[in-house]
């Protein structure tokens, strides 16, 4: 089931390069939904009172160092995928007209970046996830670089070495904790759900906690961090952006509460509000600097960043309302933000304004500060009850980044909300693109009025890793 | 004394080959790729020869004075691909004389004995024969200055670095009275000896090999020889060469000097200084061939900084290491070959032909040891080697080593996706692309399935280390 999930994204990279130009995007697109109709089928497979991994795949893959290709899912990786695998469609179909040259490639790429977004997500085996984390990045890298600003390639550049500073960090960690582990077990595995019994002491778990903090602040990121990711966004072209932006953060948040979380429970209790406060200055500075921004870009770009501060706030609040926030908040974020980039590309493409996208655009901007009926607004919610939990002031913190941000996003879009259209043929929105953004907004404010779906989805992995957390101290 | 032949096999097939070519000089001269076609024959003989032979029991011959083993079959085997991959790049490019194509299997005969030595002296005389037809190979094209220049420094760095291990061999003969290694390692075992000039002896065979090898402070001649000498030649220099000088290291060092733990302080001490300087003076290059060069001083560094754990994970991660890089040199090398090694001269490859830019892409980022290719696996033992022996900031180091490297080698591939509409490459034959394809493609594969070849070296490692204790 799982393997099968990570293949079909690759074969339909092969059919694409084999395949003629013409249909390269047709092919993509059928691949694409394929993948989103095998992840919603695993939806109905899995269940959800169980919270361990579920469809577990194993197979040897260095016999003499104990590495293996093993694979699973639960609620919180099924959530992922299908944010992945939804968000992948839509990156597809703002592609449709946008890219014009080597459609092969880019489609290709653009599958391979499925599979392995996917891969990260699934995988149980800590050398597996890096490997998958590291070939996703290279996927993302190319096609931000080739379809990109051409006379920009240093952002590229710049991006592709900051995150590899974070892997670096990140394969240095897990090769100790697997050294650790193993010393002190007498057999060696980078298995996370046998890692998570690792009885490493405090101090030991202090160091290897920012270790690992580190390298995932660069995707999140965290704001002293978050330069290079920033920057990529910018310059790639719109479906890297959405990629870049809507799946990208999710690795790190991802990481932070499978590998951090699990494996580190009470250096995170120890350090719960550094963590905290480091969510709240990556907040507040996104959206104080998002009004100055004069490229609409931009402007999503920090909304994203901002909204990424929220999750790690809630993560950082080790309580049940505080994880299942930002999980939702996670979730909320790849939508949300690869909607605005979508609308963003209609625009550049036909070099015009459009009238009905008006609607949806003002939606996913509410969306994006967090406005009640939307699902940002319950990821928010469950954020500060939850940080409330770390110290009043944190919490109080946490709502004033929530007005803060009304104020500041609204001001950054105002202009593109309010203002006169400059070009005067102004053409209707294409049935395609009608259909992406009703579908977003659907998905959006449906989870926003109806949240109990998602909540039941994560209820069993937060409650697992809750009690590895009670047991820890 | 005991004179068995049939071991010899691989190596007596080479010879033949030589002597065939020698031959064939005066019978078919105006034949111009009967050299080419005999000498590649040979190589394929030999290599099915030594995979034939492959046993994890070491087999002796001569009184000891050869050791075959199953890590100097997979030396020797990565050895012969190497020859194999040059001549072939090579051939439109190569005189097609006798004299050339001799020579050059003289070197990988010298490459292939220097992976079997057991004893001062056979090691000696190997090391030479594989130099001085590396001296030869590389003066060979008249009309390149720059080969008679680098060429000569080539020759005067590695005779200091030959008289250095000469000077050292001799103190080890005085302290133990023999040259083979097995009555030397017994010998200081069991007597007491003075120990002043034991550490002169060691410190004397590490300024040799290194010199030979390239770390830091000895590296000066790596990026002028990668950068003037014909490219194929430097393909064979920066791989097969390469490991043989590691394979006699390993022979030598770990049943030798292991018992002095100096050895331990010296090696790390290089290895720190070549990582950092190499891969500092990465960053202002924008010629791939130096860039390589100085990449290879780092990959020495790197190889070297692992010497230092237990043997038995150091001899799987240098062996390891020294097949994923042997290959990623082949491919680079071919790039380089295919495409320029000005950075400019890459504009737009990737745009125009993207299997070419890709090609680049596997290389590169197998240099800098990222998944999913054969140099991450590379990387991720010695990060494992050392951190099981607790060198945990040396891991850092490597680890970060290859960041500042990565910006190096993201220069031309930034470069290749830019546009380029007046892109024109040369006509590039057959030959060339095959060495690429097979080299990109052993990358790809190590990368994704690393079993192919674990199983092997570590019998390879298991047999050596029952011999030497």
């Amino acid at each position: 089931m799982v393997s099968l999930l990570l293949i079909v994204p690759i074969i339909g990279a092969v059919v694409v390069t084999i395949g003629k130009r013409e249909f390269a995007k047709w092919t993509a697109l059928f691949f694409t939904s394929l993948e989103l109709l095998l992840s919603l089928f695993t939806c109905f497979k899995f269940n959800f009172s169980a919270s361990d991994f579920q469809f577990v795949e194993f197979k040897k893959w260095i016999t003499d160092f104990s590495i293996a290709y093993k694979v699973g899912i639960d609620g919180l990786s099924l959530l992922m995928i299908l944010m992945t695998t939804f968000i992948t469609i839509i990156a597809v179909l703002s592609a449709w007209n946008y890219i014009n040259t080597q459609e092969k490639l880019f489609y290709a790429l653009l599958l391979c970046f499925e599979a392995f977004s996917i891969g990260v997500f699934v995988s149980i085996d800590l050398l597996l996830f890096f490997v998958f984390l590291e070939t996703a990045v290279i996927s993302a890298t190319l096609m931000t670089g080739i379809w990109g600003n051409n006379k920009n390639t240093s952002s590229t550049t710049r991006f592709f070495v900051f995150s590899s500073v974070g892997s670096m960090l990140f394969f240095v960690g897990i090769v100790t904790i697997y050294v650790l582990f193993g010393k002190s077990a007498g057999y060696f595995t980078f298995d996370i759900t046998e890692l998570s019994n690792n009885g490493f002491s405090v101090e030991v778990q202090k160091i290897l906690f920012w270790f690992f903090f580190l390298a995932i602040a660069f995707m999140i990121p965290v704001v002293p961090f978050h330069t290079g990711i920033l920057n990529a966004i910018v310059e790639s072209p719109i479906p890297g952006s959405i990629l870049l932006a809507g799946i990208l953060p999710k690795f790190g948040a991802y990481a932070l509460l499978r590998v951090c979380l699990s494996l580190f429970p009470n250096a995170f209790k120890i350090y719960a509000l550094p963590v905290s406060i480091l969510g709240i200055i990556t907040i507040l500075y996104a959206v104080l600097i998002a009004p100055t921004q004069k490229n609409i870009k931009s402007v999503i770009a920090y909304g994203s960043i901002s909204m990424m501060g929220f999750v790690l706030v809630g993560i950082s609040g080790l309580n049940a309302c505080g994880l299942k926030g930002s999980i939702i908040q996670m979730f909320s974020h790849g939508l949300v933000i690869s909607g605005l980039f979508f609308i963003v590309g209609m625009i550049n493409k036909s070099a015009n304004l459009v009238t009905k996208i008006s609607i949806f655009s003002v939606i996913l901007v509410m969306a994006l500060i967090g406005l009640p009926g939307t699902s940002s607004f319950v990821g928010e919610l469950l954020t500060i009850i939850g940080s409330l939990k770390i110290s009043k002031v944190i919490g109080l913190l946490t709502a004033f980044g929530i007005i803060l941000s009304a104020v500041c996003l609204i001001y950054a879009c105002k202009d593109a909300l309010l203002k006169k259209p400059s070009v005067s043929n102004i053409k209707d929105v294409a049935l395609r693109e009608f259909i992406v953004l009703l579908s977003i907004v659907f998905v959006v404010i449906f989870v926003g009025i109806y949240p109990k779906l998602l909540l039941k989805l994560v209820h069993g992995y937060t409650k697992l890793v809750l009690e590895g957390v009670k047991n820890g101290i | 004394m005991e004179f068995k032949l049939l071991p010899f096999l691989p190596e007596g097939i080479i010879l033949l080959t030589i002597v065939l070519i020698l031959i064939a000089n005066f019978t078919f001269k105006g034949k111009k790729n009967i050299f080419f076609s005999v000498a590649l024959i040979g190589l394929l003989v030999s290599t099915i020869a030594v995979i034939l032979s492959l046993s994890p029991q070491g087999k002796t011959a001569i009184n000891n004075f050869f050791q075959k083993d199953l890590l100097s079959e997979i030396s020797q085997i990565l050895i012969l691909f190497s020859t194999a991959c040059s001549l072939i790049y090579g051939k439109k490019e190569n005189p097609a004389t006798a004299e050339f194509y001799s020579t050059f299997l003289f070197a990988t005969f010298g490459g292939m004995l220097l992976t079997i030595a057991n004893d001062l002296t056979v090691l000696l005389v190997s090391l030479e024969a594989l130099a001085i037809s590396l001296y030869l190979l590389i003066a060979m094209q008249e009309a390149n200055s720059k080969s008679a220049e680098s060429a000569f420094k080539y020759f005067l760095m590695n005779s200091l670095g030959f008289a250095f291990i000469t000077f050292s061999f001799a103190i080890l003969y005085g302290i133990s009275g023999s040259t083979l290694i097995e009555n030397i390692v017994n010998f200081l075992e069991a007597n007491s000896f003075n120990a002043s000039l034991f550490i002169l002896s060691l410190v004397m065979a590490c300024a040799g090999f290194f010199l030979k090898l390239g770390i830091f402070p000895f590296h000066s001649w790596v990026p002028d020889v990668y950068e003037g000498t014909p490219l194929n030649i430097a393909m064979f220099v920066s791989s097969g060469v390469k490991v043989a000088i590691f394979t006699a290291f390993l022979r030598l060092f770990i049943p030798v000097f292991g018992i002095s733990p100096i050895w331990i302080k010296v090696f790390l001490v290089f290895s720190v200084i070549s990582i950092i300087a190499g891969s500092l003076m990465m960053l202002g290059q924008d010629n791939i061939r130096r860039l390589l060069g100085f990449s290879d001083i780092v990959h020495s560094g790197t190889i070297l900084s692992v010497l230092v754990v237990i043997p038995s994970l150091a001899i799987f991660s240098t062996v390891f290491y020294l097949i994923a890089y042997a290959f990623t040199m082949i491919s680079s090398f071919a790039l380089v070959g295919i495409v320029g090694e000005e950075f400019n001269m890459w504009r737009g490859i990737f745009k125009e032909i993207p299997l070419l830019g890709g090609s680049g892409i596997v290389a590169f980022m197998s240099l800098a040891g990222l998944p999913p290719f054969a140099g991450f696996w590379a990387k991720f033992f010695v990060l494992l080697s050392l951190i099981h022996n607790n060198f945990f900031f040396m891991a850092l180091l490597v680890a970060f080593s290859s960041l500042l490297a990565l910006y190096g080698y993201l220069k031309p591939i930034a470069e290749s996706y830019k546009e380029n509409k007046s892109l024109s490459l040369k006509q590039v034959n057959f030959w060339k692309f095959l060495v690429l394809s097979v080299s990109v493609l052993a990358i790809v594969v190590l990368g994704v399935f690393p079993e192919l070849i674990t199983g092997k070296i570590t019998e390879a490692v298991i047999s050596f280390l029952s011999q030497n204790g």
